[in-house]
């Protein structure tokens, strides 16, 4: 019982920020009919997923006190690449996919070589990056659109397997593991220690550079599989089509409980944060006004659940 | 010794691109090229000036992006041909910019929240409204409020004289205590705080005064190209830290220099006239100013590092 509840407090945030998706799920299903239809609910499930495996890297950025901004255009290239190398055909995906997610990881793994190994600040770096991937894409398509998604991408995207989603069975089990590596390995210890405190870390024969670059090694990673997906969802691939999740995925990661500063947090946590990002922008266009404005409101409500948790947890100093 | 010649880095690239310039085309370096090139120059160098300030106090506005947009959108089809009219909605322009820079910096003091969050949610925020009031890019210009921002006083360009007038302030700033107090909270928060100045006053001022230039930039920026665009300032985000960069700033604070990051605007564009030049397509151009970008802070950073350790072995 004792094991319980110290449990739910050590969580307090994180159990704390589902119920408050729940609520704002009700709430809205109440308001407007139709939303917690079978139907609309798979669309929910798709972009949440997409959402939350884009901020898997992010997560264990920010909780080693880092930041990625780079990942809006290496969602974008993944995207792009996957539809110009394979020109909307199955064909060679099995050479195509692992090529694409091995760039986007090299990507990741520069971001991390200047974070580590040249000390430049994590915000330079990626902010760097991010537009050299744009420039590099834009002057290699010339301003051409990109092509189709390859059906296969799709099916994994939108697809079932036996009435469950192809990708909530993809993210439940990046989901798992994602948390074991958190909790349950010395890695994972290690990543809170660095974002609490490096020289701590430094003392204790961390091996900080490496426990930095294989976290941007990762985010490369995982927004290059989210770009793949996105294509998939979206059924093509365009140039700005990665723009909206630099915000996305650093504020689902806040919103789940996770200190900008690092050193705490938890994958289940962001997780929680994308479901209430994405339920809450399904949320606007009930209130019938242009897309402009529901981005304002968005932006609003964000903020203000934001300074709500960090008004929490100055009050706890 | 040593600072000053590192404080004189930018000067010696700018004189580098102007000599590469001139060998190439020697027809087009002429007092009126510099003109329009300054006109052209002078949005990205207000932006620069903003983001150097915030630099300063270790902080970064990514917000700027919105701001720019905003002010350019609403200057850009609100305007009416009215001299009053015009010059009315300008200071309006210019207060809604130290508006909104203003709730950055409350937010960033009295929350203690990461400036990087904060400035990312108001762009998005500020960016929503200028694509709210002008939802596709749209020519309604004034031709008056064009004529004066681009005008020739004796055959020197407007811009010219409000760059001079912002260097002048530069100079006067780092003796003024609040130009003092700004350094001091960028190299050392905490003792700043312990030898009693007002960190978070300070803060708020600077984040203020970065909106306010921001919005410069943007209502210079409707005259510039005689159009107004809802997503014009998200291309300044990088290129005014870059400038920044260029100018000595560094993301920790306490080093940086308002004239240096105008230079650095210079070389910024410069740079991409060399590119096109040169037969490169400007598609490429982003991809050129994140490299610089991250050249010029990894030399930075490597330099420091050899130096530190120099210093432990010595």
């Amino acid at each position: 019982m004792n094991k319980i509840k110290t449990v739910i407090r050590s969580n307090r945030t994180i159990i704390l920020s589902y119920i408050i998706a729940l609520l704002i799920f009700i709430a809205i299903s109440i308001v407007r009919p139709g939303f917690a239809s079978p139907s609309h609910i798979r669309i929910l499930i798709i972009d949440v997923s997409i959402l939350g495996i884009i901020a898997l890297g992010q997560t264990f950025v920010i909780i080693t006190g880092g930041i990625d901004i780079s990942i809006p255009w290496i969602v974008a290239s993944s995207a792009t690449f996957l539809t110009i190398l394979s020109s909307g055909e199955n064909n060679n995906l099995a050479i195509i996919i692992p090529l694409i997610l091995l760039g986007t990881t090299f990507v990741g793994f520069i971001n991390g070589v200047g974070v580590s190994y040249l000390r430049i600040p994590p915000i330079i770096m990626t902010l760097g990056m991010n537009s050299i991937l744009l420039g590099g894409l834009l002057g290699i398509m010339g301003g051409r659109p990109g092509e189709r998604t390859p059906t296969l991408v799709q099916f994994v995207t939108n697809g079932n397997v036996r009435g469950i989603p192809v990708i909530l069975i993809l993210w439940v089990i990046i989901i798992i593991l994602a948390t074991i590596v958190l909790k349950n390995t010395t890695f994972g210890r290690q990543l809170y220690v660095i974002g609490n405190n490096e020289k701590v870390a430094l003392f204790s024969g961390i091996n900080i550079r490496l426990a930095k670059l294989i976290v941007y090694c990762l985010s490369g990673f995982a927004g290059g599989l989210g770009g793949i997906l996105l294509a998939g969802r979206i059924g093509q691939s365009y140039l700005g089509m990665g723009d909206q999740f630099l915000f996305l995925s650093a504020i689902a990661v806040i919103v789940g409980g996770t200190s900008v500063l690092g050193g705490s947090g938890q994958y289940i946590g962001t997780v929680a944060g994308a479901f209430i990002l994405t339920i809450v922008k399904g949320l606007l266009p009930a209130f019938r006004i242009p897309a402009s404005a529901q981005q304002v409101i968005y932006g609003v409500i964000l903020f203000t659940v934001v300074v709500l948790a960090r008004s929490r947890e100055l009050s706890k100093i | 010794m040593k600072l000053k010649w590192a404080n004189l880095i930018p000067y010696i690239i700018i004189a580098f691109i102007m000599v590469i310039i001139g060998l190439l085309q020697p027809t087009i370096v002429r007092l009126d090229w510099v003109g329009i090139k300054t006109d052209s120059i002078l949005p990205l160098a207000l932006a620069a000036v903003g983001q150097t300030l915030v630099m300063l106090v270790g902080g970064i506005d990514l917000s700027m992006g919105g701001v720019i947009s905003l002010t350019n959108s609403l200057a850009a089809i609100k305007m009416t041909d009215n001299p009053i009219n015009i010059i009315l909605f300008t200071i309006g322009m210019l207060l809604l910019g130290l508006l909104l820079g203003a709730i950055n910096g409350l937010i960033i003091v009295k929350l203690k929240l990461q400036p990087f969050i904060v400035t990312l949610i108001t762009w998005f925020i500020y960016g929503g409204l200028a694509l709210w009031v002008l939802p596709t890019d749209r020519a309604n210009v004034p031709q008056k409020f064009i004529d004066v921002l681009l005008a020739r006083i004796a055959g020197i360009p407007v811009s010219l004289l409000i760059i001079l007038g912002i260097v002048g302030w530069w100079l006067y700033l780092q003796r003024a205590p609040f130009g003092k107090n700004i350094l001091a909270i960028g190299s050392n928060e905490r003792s700043a705080y312990l030898s009693g100045v007002n960190v978070g006053r300070v803060k708020i001022l600077v984040y203020s005064m970065s909106g306010l230039f921001a919005a410069c930039a943007g209502v210079y920026r409707t005259a510039q190209v005689a159009s107004g665009s809802p997503t014009a300032g998200n291309n300044f985000i990088l290129a005014s830290v870059t400038a920044a960069v260029i100018g000595g700033a560094s993301l920790a604070g306490g080093k940086g220099s308002i004239a240096g990051s105008i230079i650095g605007a210079f070389i910024l564009k410069l740079l991409g006239d060399l590119l096109v030049f040169s037969g490169i397509s400007s598609y490429w151009v982003s991809l050129f100013q994140g490299l610089l970008l991250i050249t010029i802070i990894a030399v930075v950073s490597i330099t420091e590092l050899v130096r530190r350790r120099r210093e432990v072995g010595a």
